[in-house]
């Protein structure tokens, strides 16, 4: 069994896990021709299709960058472990460093990850979530209802303040104010929340929210950093 | 009536929609961020437009992406939906071009590739396969690289012959097949080069973009590498339209929708000065197949303006009047609700604009 760690930003193609067991052995090639059968997304992102790697990611086996070794050809033993990482030359890396998905899971309440948000992407100062839609979130007249709008616009701003300091911040909302300007029908909502300020004790953030690429709510939001 | 644009940048794809002239537009946040998106379609043949993207990461490789819900969701299959066969050793860099087929071949969707290939999908666009008689064409070795790379940027099914298909690359030039792809022959008669000996070779023309008239199947405007040009004979030869312009140089050219003989391009002053004419904001517009043109420019940038205007960035609707959109390389899109009439501004500050496709829903 060898053991391939995935980066943050291509967890999405291999079921959100970070870490693959994968069986084959012997050489590094052996292991990414198993990935491209079990996660093909995830494979082809590593390999081209002439199965060379590209150019800027960069596979590590046992610590030991592959193109030092034998390229593809370098020995990979049984309890290995393979890492690929995308390369400083691309472009940002904030996201393989910080890991959203794990700060919702950890810090929140279990009504609030009932939602089901998820985080698509994140920078230096912003955080863009999805909230999917549900007919449980569904209010008189079949509209998605506000209060999850703004529960999920608090959830934002807290991961894009966390994404700011690379990792979770405990946090109390101190004001959050909401305009509701679009129903929304059916559809999943992305939730983008920018920090305008990041000071040492308070955080101050707008927060647009999309169906279909349309504005449906906007709120602006205010918290102390404990 | 509600005009979605897609705008495709070096760092993602924006939406911008509006429900009618006069309002806001609304900006979307970027998807697929940090991935230059340099072609992007959208096939009305559908109750829903399907709109196409591809998408480059300089990490992770080329793909397409498709939205049935305008740009809500999107899909990309588990496997490479374009991708390099095998036998011909060579990988994907990226995609040009996204182009539906005509009215007849609904599920057909054409992709333009670097290096330079042409693909064909029948889903849609979903799934896309080499068309090996352009690959196996002779003249490949000899098609030569443009600034940008070596790619098929132009695609014109004809829109009611499904066996007539015209490409266009940088550089390499023209080619048309009129048996549905079996045998493809160069179409560059009358474009003149400045970069090989033979002034008029048979291919090898590095043409930047080609556009069919809106009434007139068989009539083509091209803009070439210097040089404005016309074919009122689907490619087969070509005559210059360039006297009534400021320059010859430039990247994008756009054909109304329906109106035979009007066009609109942005000319560059030069090869070797790659600015606007004049440092001016301008779109130039014919109403007479390219014997007359006439700047556009109400409500343009009137201070100096030096980013250019990239072969797909700009685009016209099928409204009427037509809208008219283009983007710039410093991130600021413009829209014309009236053919180039007046100008405002769409979106300001994003990455460097690569393409623009628009749609009325």
């Amino acid at each position: 069994m060898v053991t391939v760690l995935v980066p943050g930003a291509l967890r999405t193609e291999a079921g959100g896990e970070s870490r693959l067991d994968v069986a084959a052995g012997g050489t590094l090639r052996a292991v990414l021709d198993e990935i491209d059968q079990r996660w093909p997304r995830l494979g082809r992102r590593i390999r081209d299709e002439r199965g060379e790697l590209r150019r800027f990611v960069n596979v590590y086996v046992d610590g030991e960058d592959c193109r030092m070794l034998s390229g593809q050809d370098t020995p990979v033993a049984g309890g290995g472990e393979v890492q690929v990482l995308p390369s400083v030359a691309g472009g940002s890396v904030a996201q393989e460093v910080f890991d959203g998905d794990r700060v919702l899971a950890e810090n929140f309440a279990p009504w609030v990850r009932e939602l089901g948000l998820s985080v698509q992407e994140t920078g230096s100062d912003w955080a863009t979530l999805r909230l999917p839609w549900s007919d449980r979130l569904a209010r008189e007249g079949g509209a998605m209802s506000g209060q999850a709008l703004m529960a999920a616009a608090d959830t934002a701003t807290v991961i894009a303040v966390s994404a700011a300091r690379g990792g979770f911040v405990p946090m109390t909302t101190v004001q959050l104010s909401t305009t509701f300007q679009r129903p929304v029908l059916g559809s999943d909502v992305l939730v983008t929340a920018r920090l305008t300020k990041l000071g040492r004790t308070m955080a101050f953030a707008d927060v647009t929210m999309t169906a279909k690429g349309t504005l449906v709510a906007h709120a602006t939001t205010v918290y102390a950093l404990l | 009536m509600t005009v979605l644009l897609l705008i495709g940048t070096a760092k993602g794809l924006f939406l911008a929609r509006r429900d009618r002239v006069g309002d806001a537009w609304q900006l979307s946040v970027p998807q697929f961020p940090m991935t230059g998106v340099y072609a992007v379609g959208v096939d009305t043949r559908r109750a829903t437009p399907r709109l196409l993207a591809a998408v480059d990461s300089s990490h992770f490789g080329p793909s397409v992406a498709t939205s049935d819900d305008l740009g809500a969701c999107w899909r990309e299959p588990d496997h490479a939906p374009l991708a390099f066969p095998r036998d011909t050793d060579t990988a994907l860099t990226r995609v040009w071009a996204l182009q539906p087929g005509p009215a007849a071949e609904p599920d057909v969707v054409w992709a333009g590739t670097q290096p330079s290939a042409l693909f064909r999908s029948t889903n849609g666009g979903l799934t896309y396969e080499l068309v090996r008689s352009l690959w196996e064409h002779p003249h490949r070795t000899a098609w030569g690289e443009g600034f940008g790379g070596q790619a098929i940027h132009t695609i014109l099914p004809h829109p009611t012959d499904p066996q007539r298909v015209l490409v266009a690359m940088s550089t390499g030039g023209v080619y048309r097949t009129t048996d549905g792809g079996a045998s493809w022959h160069p179409a560059n008669s009358g474009i003149h080069v400045s970069f090989l000996p033979d002034p008029f070779p048979e291919f090898g023309q590095c043409v930047h973009k080609v556009a069919r008239d809106g009434a007139d199947p068989e009539r083509l405007y091209l803009q070439n590498h210097h040089g404005v040009y016309r074919s009122d004979d689907d490619g087969r030869t070509w005559t210059s339209i360039a006297d009534g312009l400021p320059s010859d140089f430039g990247f994008a050219m756009v054909a109304h929708p329906r109106r035979g003989g009007t066009a609109w391009s942005f000319p560059i002053t030069a090869d070797a000065l790659r600015f606007p004419v004049e440092n001016r904001c301008r779109v130039f517009r014919t109403t007479d197949a390219g014997k007359t043109w006439t700047a556009q420019a109400y409500g343009l940038p009137t201070a100096p303006f030096y980013p250019s205007v990239l072969r797909d960035a700009m685009c016209a609707d099928g409204g009427d009047p037509v809208g008219v959109y283009f983007g710039s390389r410093t991130g600021e899109v413009f829209a014309s609700p009236d053919e180039g009439g007046s100008w405002a501004l769409v979106a300001a500050h994003l990455p460097d604009v690569l393409c623009v496709r628009a749609v009325r829903l």
